[in-house]
């Protein structure tokens, strides 16, 4: 049982967390569009990463966020057909995302990996990430709508934090895809899936 | 289950503030207050950040809608994480930040760190002897990174019944 228990504190890692993302109600799920509201859709992503240099890598994140935000537009079943696009060639309805990840420096992070391993959790490390999702929805070329969602988070990796790890970890530890239900539920709430509709209640 | 919940996400919350009290927020550090309103706990949920090209117009149709601007920050930069701006709207009791952000250049940095480095070796004595021995010496590791320079503004806008 001893050995279990050492195993399991091992595996859950000697670091504690603070977060920072957007909320939506605990209870949201997407509700029912009818057809005849629904509208296709043109998508674009673009990137500043100044954490991955690589272009390879910066590129295969890219392509990997892009397939991800196509996957559950289609899937929230707020749109008739999501397609990618250059922002250049946008249909009528586009929808724009940019990404800026940030946090900890390189240089800085290289440091905390160094002191944490050559002292063995013994001296307290910190690094934090930052990462805004901008959402900019456009109509007939005209920018309709545009939103921010927010993600920090900051880890504290020390040995002596084992013990805390059950209090600072709570069940609903945010993922990073948080922000594309955020969207979604903003463009719900504002009938932007039928961005004629969403203007004429504006005007 | 779910006061727990709450009680730990707010612990949370007081820990940001508490960790980031040491970081700088441009976003605070260049504000310029319009008009005080009256101090009202806001929670996060309640701030909206909105990144927009179109910002005058933004704000004016904000304006239109019954929002008052509270105070606005410009400065030049790295991307400033937006929710530093959500820090700042809740210190000054703004519920709406509009942002525009232009790139004026880009920097380069470099970085160089000292790490440690184990040096093995063996040794042969003129007599036949022979070990090995270990030893510590330093090592540089360089590298560099860019990233875009920014113009940044954003205004705080807040519901007119909060305004004092």
């Amino acid at each position: 049982m001893k050995k279990i228990c050492v195993i399991f504190l091992f595996l859950s890692g000697c670091a504690s967390h603070t977060y920072y993302y957007p909320n939506i109600p605990k209870d949201y799920a997407v509700s029912e569009v009818t057809e005849k509201e629904k509208s296709e859709v043109s998508i674009s992503v673009e990137a500043s990463l100044v954490n991955i240099q690589q272009y390879e890598l910066r590129e295969e994140w890219k392509k990997n966020t892009a397939r991800f935000l196509k996957e559950e537009l289609n899937k929230s079943g707020l749109f008739k057909r999501v397609r990618f696009a250059l922002p250049s060639e946008k249909s009528d309805f586009h929808i724009h995302f940019s990404f800026f990840e940030g946090g900890t420096s390189q240089e800085d992070r290289l440091n905390a990996a160094i002191i944490f391993g050559y002292t063995l959790g013994a001296i307290p490390v910190t690094v934090h990430n930052t990462s805004d999702v901008v959402m900019t929805i456009y109509y007939k070329g005209i920018e309709i709508y545009s939103l921010v969602a927010p993600h920090y988070n900051r880890i504290w990796i020390w040995t002596p934090l084992i013990v805390f790890l059950p209090i600072t970890i709570p069940l609903n530890w945010p993922d990073k895809t948080r922000y594309i239900r955020y969207f979604l539920w903003q463009i719900e709430q504002n009938k932007l899936y039928n961005p004629s509709y969403f203007i004429s209640q504006r005007q | 289950m779910e006061d727990v919940n709450r009680e730990m996400k707010l612990r949370n919350l007081y820990l940001i503030f508490l960790l980031t009290g040491c970081q700088s927020n441009n976003f605070i550090d260049w504000y310029e207050a319009e008009l005080t309103l009256t101090p009202r706990v806001l929670t996060k949920t309640e701030v909206k950040v909105i990144e927009t090209l179109r910002y005058q117009e933004k704000i004016k149709s904000l304006t239109d809608q019954g929002y008052v601007i509270v105070g606005t920050s410009m400065f030049k930069g790295g991307w400033e994480p937006r929710y530093l701006a959500v820090e700042a709207a809740m210190q000054y009791g703004a519920t709406v930040v509009v942002i525009t952000s232009k790139t004026v250049g880009s920097v380069t940095q470099n970085y160089n760190v000292t790490v440690p480095r184990e040096n093995v070796g063996v040794y042969r004595g003129s007599n036949g002897s022979h070990g090995t021995f270990i030893g510590v010496s330093a090592q540089n590791v360089s590298g560099s990174y860019s990233f875009d320079l920014l113009e940044q503004k954003a205004t705080f806008l807040a519901k007119k019944d909060n305004e004092q």
